[in-house]
């Protein structure tokens, strides 16, 4: 320990004022040591506190990244890819578990990203890639939660992949109802199904052909069956469409209804 | 303490002594005048805590200086620390008499016990005499800078802390010191000359302002007599600052 001797320029019962080699003035605390103008004093000079704060935040710098990349829980997106969640819902590792997998990590990164925006990114490029479907992903995630007792880490991991899958969706039912060749709100999605069921009413009336009727009535089960997974799969969009977009679904209704209102016309016509 | 200071104070001293014992009453009185410091410095270092002028240690001292006046001989050496040795043997006396009569045993008495009955050498009183001049020192710079309304506590707040910058505020009390009309401008109108020294000198006036009472302190050390506490202020002259 490096100690200086500075001389003593003030002096009471607890406390002095140090002249130290370098014209450095100091308060000290004397603890109680009698001290008198004058007197030299030994001053430790090392700086004890600022190595041991030191000391102390390097250690919290080392305890907090092993931490960080210390994996809680993993969530398995279908079979392709694992990802490893810390505790403060970042992903901290990525395993690819099919080449598909692995096609998709090499276009996107998503390592320290948040859960929700990793499975968003992810889901978009395997739409890109792949042509998933969202629902296929959302339909093969798995959660693993490392820890015992750690069910309120499991549902918000599951909570944070909903989000990021419920992003990602939005793009691709705008795609449906634009190949369907109508708009995308709710008003025309049930144009769409009066449409199918109209058309399919129609072809049975015009035809009217007894020598066919078990191909007709299977053509028309066949349409009822589309029409019925039409329905559902729109009720399914539609409902979510209701929570995430109000406001948008709102401006478009009013475009969109004089639109519909117009094509209606037609139809009657 | 300076070796010729220290040689005059003790031919001084030497000189009263022989008046002293030449029959001369009135000499008695001017080495108290001149050994009062020592005295009480050497009772409050043995005892442990401050001796005032009318304490019973003092008195003590008083009548261990006549002592020792009386037995001093040139040859046992310098009288300084020869009066100082008689000084300690007695306060130690008069600290064991009394706790051989106190009653309760005093927490800080039995504490003190184990420092005043320690044995020392002679750098023990030349350590005081070191002081005694320090504090003499110390003393006029505080007369000194209170004219200027700095006060000696404020100054660890007032100093810079890095030491590259206290080298640029005494550098600056350097150049004051070394020129006759900036040190005229100062001591005349008790502020620092910062529009000549940032015009002249190219001055960072900032640091100037900001370290103002530690350069006008720098200066006054600068300009005065202090040997001992320039050694501290001023490593340009040569001096022990600095030590790591």
């Amino acid at each position: 320990m490096k100690t200086k001797k500075g001389i003593v320029v003030e002096a009471d019962k607890n406390k002095a004022v140090i002249l130290l080699p370098g014209g450095e003035y100091r308060k000290v605390r004397t603890g109680g040591n009698y001290l008198e103008e004058g007197d030299l004093y030994e001053y430790n000079s090392t700086p004890v506190v600022r190595y041991a704060v030191a000391a102390v935040l390097l250690l919290a710098i080392i305890v907090g990244g092993i931490d960080y990349n210390s994996v809680k829980a993993y969530a398995s997106l279908g079979t392709d890819l694992e990802l490893g969640i810390n505790r403060w819902g970042r992903v901290v590792s990525v395993q690819a578990k099919s080449i598909e997998g692995q096609q998709i990590l090499d276009n996107v990164q998503v390592k320290n990203d948040k859960l929700e925006i990793a499975v968003e990114k992810i889901t978009r490029q395997a739409m890109k890639e792949e042509n998933k479907n969202p629902q296929e992903i959302r339909q093969n995630l798995k959660t693993k939660v490392n820890a015992k007792d750690n069910q309120k880490l499991e549902e918000n991991i599951k909570k944070n992949v909903n989000k990021g899958l419920d992003k990602a969706i939005p793009n691709e039912k705008v795609k449906i109802n634009k190949g369907k060749g109508n708009g995308h709100n709710q008003n025309e999605q049930q144009q769409v199904i009066n449409d199918l069921q109209v058309n399919t009413e129609q072809t049975l009336d015009e035809e009217n052909d007894n020598s066919e009727p078990q191909e007709i009535l299977s053509e028309e089960n066949d349409d009822k069956q589309e029409i019925e997974k039409e329905e559902k799969k729109l009720e399914h969009s539609e409902k979510k469409d209701e929570q995430n977009e109000k406001q948008k679904s709102s401006q478009n209704s009013k475009n969109e209804n004089s639109q519909s209102n117009s094509k209606n016309k037609n139809n009657e016509e | 303490m300076d070796k010729n200071s220290a040689i005059d104070a003790d031919n001084l001293l030497y000189q009263l002594w022989l008046d002293y014992r030449n029959g001369n009453p009135a000499a008695l009185d001017d080495i108290f005048e001149k050994l009062t410091p020592f005295c009480l410095r050497v009772c409050s270092k043995t005892c442990g805590k401050y001796i005032y002028e009318n304490d019973d240690e003092a008195s003590i001292a008083r009548l261990a200086v006549v002592e020792a006046l009386d037995k001093y001989d040139p040859a046992k050496g310098t009288m300084p620390i020869f009066i100082g040795q008689v000084i300690r043997n007695r306060i130690i006396d008069y600290k064991r008499k009394e706790r051989r009569q106190s009653v309760i045993s005093f927490n800080l008495l039995s504490k003190g016990a184990y420092r005043f009955e320690e044995e020392v050498d002679e750098s023990f009183f030349e350590e005081i005499i070191d002081s005694i001049a320090r504090k003499q020192e110390i003393n006029k710079l505080q007369d000194l800078l209170q004219q200027f309304q700095i006060y000696i506590n404020e100054l660890p707040s007032l100093s810079p802390q890095q030491q590259k910058t206290r080298q640029n505020a005494q550098q600056i009390a350097a150049i004051i010191a070394n020129n006759q009309d900036l040190c005229d401008y100062l001591l005349t109108k008790k502020s620092l000359p910062l529009k000549e020294l940032e015009e002249n000198w190219q001055i960072n006036r900032k640091l100037a302002e900001r370290y103002r009472k530690y350069i006008i302190m720098a200066v006054l050390i600068y300009i005065n007599d202090f040997p001992l506490l320039q050694d501290y202020i001023l490593p340009m002259k040569g001096g022990r600052a600095d030590e790591n």
